[in-house]
């Protein structure tokens, strides 16, 4: 790289970072000027989190810091529990739009699955799935069971339930975060076998943990609660929800190849009435919308000849989409519940990253996996997001006498799981060098006259 | 109906906005006027049919003070400009007076029925909420609108001096009643407002936050000008904008409006970032006038049988002052004659949003009474300006179809 273009890159961050001081001083005047909550407050929420995530973005880039962990750090520091620049209440008015990125997220991710990729990868996939799930749940489930003297909610349980408490927690530590994986995908631009392998099993893994959910609620149940008695109604629930979801997410995907063929007009609409509108009708129905949506994406990409176009229009609003999801996300973050439970949280969130690095390892030579994946494929596997928080809820609301807890605890871990995971990704694919192409691309057009 | 079926019914709004604009190079589907939203909403609002019950309106707020932001955003990235074409100075001042005349003549002719039908009240210069109320009128009744002189000259494919002029005053003279919105906001201090402010210093303030904001955004772009984040960036700073505007109960047409000339004065990208905003505007109008149009209840305006036919009236006044003073310093106006007058008529989608900022920033009779005179003034365009338009440019040999007579209310496909 030139050093006249490494100047102008320092020069432009330097005036993005003035800007971004000028509108911190806009949105401190504000604060000061107006009282808390009311419709105007989520609006300016949404426009600061996004130009401030993005500046800030732009400012760390050169630090190998990812994107996402960038807007994430931003919503932390102006959020609630630090500057206060973004109030409780603008963050709870922002949660629609949280549907409606975790929507485009579901869709990008199925329309980037190509049935060639899974076929490449079928036998990493097979063993990962296995051992990242299984041996995983019960590894973790095991050390959380050895640290339970440390952690008040579990210490005072007789040994029955506490086994059952820990078998849930080895459930939230399978989850991963299909958002944070195309979040750094979607910057990077990364291609190769690591990016595939990563991406198939974070995507797929959504149905597996959905499955495995309603086995561990179904084993711990009669553990945490003795008299309760062995109910299968989980897994009438998840008949419902999953095969339900596939079917009306291959529908949906019909619609929209449909759509792109003969309309192929204003699709911003159709993912916002997705988005926005859909995501509730299938909430009151029960259905796992997410799923759906993975589907519906991997029918347009495999069983049409739309799916460039329809990723493309995706693209279009991904930037926008990522930066509102991690900012709002990190803005939502408990520091003080945080900075409460971190010793405990930091013991589990290892003890899960030292677990999947192990799983890798030996799911990675039992596949038989070239050495890129034998030495990084564990990286993508340690976000976690949404969805681990989703799980931790549903636990709580089964389990009240000690869900709060539980739930707390998860949002510590998730938390660091969220900050973390993702620079552990983007730093493999940096060193596997399949983010290559794109640093060749920047200094092609840094090297473009005009 | 609940707040689901109203969202889809508005994104299908939306969605209709987009297919009506047409495709590039095909006239415009609709009204002249672009004001048929308007209608429906009215129809399915609380007042007639009831689907849309005051409730949901109340819920979509947020969502009506966005669009009116945006479109005032794109007014003022558009403002001075015809298409690639930079409107004149002399003509962008005309055009501004144009506006500013019949405003004050409109806004002067209410104020007096005003005091007149309701006498008592304190001294003239101290009314506050009576120079509100027919200062908005007023704002509401100024414009001609771009959208039907576009209609009609696509319709005839009229090109010459006359339909430029038309089109470069009727692109000017939204100046005067957006900024005006912001200094009649002002009048009324905001009740959240933590400090207090004299009226003028507010009205400064929101010109200069919405300068500010256009400013910030032109130098953001300008250095991440790639087309994947710019989307990102004007719908960063616009929110920012009309989110501080809603917060301190300021005028969000205002300070959008300001954003947008801020930013088409310093960009060097103007150009790239009119092309991309400027297709939103349709799809961002609709769901804003439907929610206009539902907006709209007669029955809160005790006065409407006085106010409303004499905001109409100045407006006839005002746009015969306009045209012959336009006839008199514009040779080739001469040529189209007296149906000029009758073109001027046309107002729709600035003045529904003035009348719809007014309802939901001074909620009852106030805001009422200015949101049912910019529907009256709409409707009124509607049946006279097409016709006049037409003639105009036919008599002043500009129209290259023929089209025989034309109905005065057309719809056309």
């Amino acid at each position: 790289m030139s050093s006249t273009g490494e100047h102008r890159r320092g020069a432009n961050r330097g005036v993005e970072m003035l800007l971004l001081v000028v509108l911190v001083g806009l949105m401190l005047l504000a604060t000061r000027a107006t009282p808390e909550g009311g419709e105007g407050h989520a609006l300016a929420a949404l426009g600061f989190l996004l130009l401030a995530g993005t500046v800030v973005a732009n400012v760390l880039e050169p630090l190998g810091i990812p994107h996402l962990t960038a807007y994430l750090v931003t919503g932390m520091a102006v959020g609630p529990y630090a500057l206060h620049l973004v109030d409780h209440q603008a963050v709870t008015d922002l949660t629609p739009i949280n549907a409606l990125a975790l929507s485009l997220i579901s869709l990008a991710g199925g329309a980037e699955l190509r049935v060639s990729i899974l076929r490449s990868a079928a036998r990493s996939l097979l063993w990962a799935t296995l051992l990242q799930n299984v041996l995983v749940l019960l590894l973790v489930a095991v050390v959380f069971f050895a640290l339970r003297p440390l952690l008040p909610f579990v210490a005072a349980l007789p040994l029955g339930a506490a086994v059952g408490v820990a078998v849930l927690w080895g459930m939230v530590a399978i989850t991963r975060s299909p958002s944070a994986t195309l979040g750094v995908l979607s910057q990077t631009r990364a291609k190769g076998p690591l990016s595939n392998f990563t991406l198939a099993f974070v995507m797929t893994s959504d149905v597996v943990v959905v499955v495995l959910l309603a086995i561990a609620l179904t084993v711990a149940r009669p553990l945490i609660e003795p008299g309760s008695a062995l109910s299968f109604r989980s897994f009438r629930e998840l008949g419902h929800e999953v095969l339900g979801s596939v079917a009306l997410g291959c529908t949906l995907g019909l619609l929209l190849t449909a759509y792109l063929r003969f309309v192929g007009r204003q699709l911003v609409l159709v993912f916002v009435a997705l988005g926005l509108v859909m995501t509730q009708v299938l909430d009151y129905l029960r259905f796992d919308w997410l799923l759906i949506f993975i589907t519906a994406g991997f029918v347009v990409q495999n069983l049409s000849a739309q799916g460039e176009k329809f990723l493309a229009e995706i693209e279009r609003l991904g930037e926008i989409v990522y930066v509102i999801f991690f900012a709002t996300a990190g803005a939502h973050l408990d520091l003080p519940l945080l900075a409460r439970l971190w010793p405990m949280a930091l013991a589990l969130t290892l003890a899960r990253a030292g677990c999947t690095w192990g799983a890798g390892k030996l799911s990675s030579r039992l596949a038989e996996d070239p050495p890129a994946l034998r030495r990084w494929a564990w990286s993508g596997l340690v976000s976690q997001a949404g969805l681990a928080l989703g799980i931790a809820a549903k636990i709580q609301g089964e389990f009240p006498a000690f869900g709060a807890a539980f739930a707390g605890m998860a949002v510590a871990t998730v938390a660091l799981n969220e900050l973390v995971g993702p620079v552990v990704f983007k730093a493999a694919l940096d060193r596997t060098g399949e983010t290559a192409h794109l640093a060749e691309a920047e200094e092609i057009a840094e090297g473009t006259p005009g | 109906m609940n707040a689901l079926w109203a969202l889809m019914g508005l994104i299908a709004a939306a969605f209709a906005g987009s297919v009506l604009v047409g495709r590039k190079g095909q006239p415009r589907h609709g009204l002249a006027s672009g004001s048929e939203p308007v209608l429906i909403g009215f129809v399915v609002g609380p007042t007639v049919l009831g689907v849309v019950t005051p409730g949901l309106l109340e819920i979509f707020t947020p969502l009506a003070q966005v669009g009116l932001g945006w479109l005032a955003l794109i007014i003022g990235l558009d403002y001075g400009w015809v298409g690639r074409r930079r409107i004149p100075v002399i003509r962008r001042v005309g055009g501004t007076l144009a506006g500013v005349v019949t405003l004050a003549i409109v806004a002067g002719a209410v104020f007096l029925a005003l005091r007149r039908l309701q006498p008592g009240g304190p001294p003239w210069w101290q009314d506050t909420s009576r120079w509100i109320e027919a200062g908005g009128i007023g704002a509401a009744c100024a414009e001609t609108t771009r959208h039907a002189v576009r209609w009609v000259a696509d319709r005839l494919k009229a090109s010459g001096p006359v339909t430029e002029l038309l089109l470069d005053v009727a692109d000017a003279d939204d100046l005067g009643p957006l900024l005006i919105c912001g200094g009649l906001f002002a009048l009324q201090p905001p009740a959240g407002l933590r400090w207090g402010a004299h009226p003028a210093e507010l009205w400064a303030g929101q010109i200069a936050l919405g300068a500010a904001i256009g400013l910030l955004a032109a130098l953001l772009v300008s250095r991440e000008f790639r087309s994947r984040s710019l989307w990102g960036l004007l719908f960063g700073t616009s929110m920012v904008a009309i989110g501080l505007a809603v917060r301190a109960e300021l005028s969000v047409l205002t300070v959008g409006f300001c954003m947008g000339l801020g930013l088409s004065a310093v960009s060097r990208h103007r150009q790239a970032i009119r092309t991309l905003v400027l297709p939103a505007e349709f799809p961002l109008r609709l769901p804003a006038l439907l929610l206009a149009g539902a907006r709209i209840d007669v029955t809160q305006v005790p006065l409407l049988a006085w106010v409303v036919p004499t905001a109409l009236a100045a407006r006839l006044l005002a746009k015969a002052v306009v045209a012959a003073f336009a006839a008199l310093v514009c040779p080739p106006l001469r040529r189209a004659g007296l149906p000029v007058f009758p073109g001027l008529m046309a107002c729709g989608p600035t003045s529904m949003s003035i009348g719809l900022a007014f309802a939901l920033r001074f909620p009852g009779q106030l805001g009422e009474a200015v949101l049912v005179s910019a529907a009256a003034a709409t409707v009124l365009g509607e049946l006279v300006a097409p016709a006049g338009l037409k003639a105009a440019l036919r008599r002043a040999g500009e129209a290259t179809v023929q089209t025989g007579s034309q109905p005065v209310l057309e719809v056309a496909t």
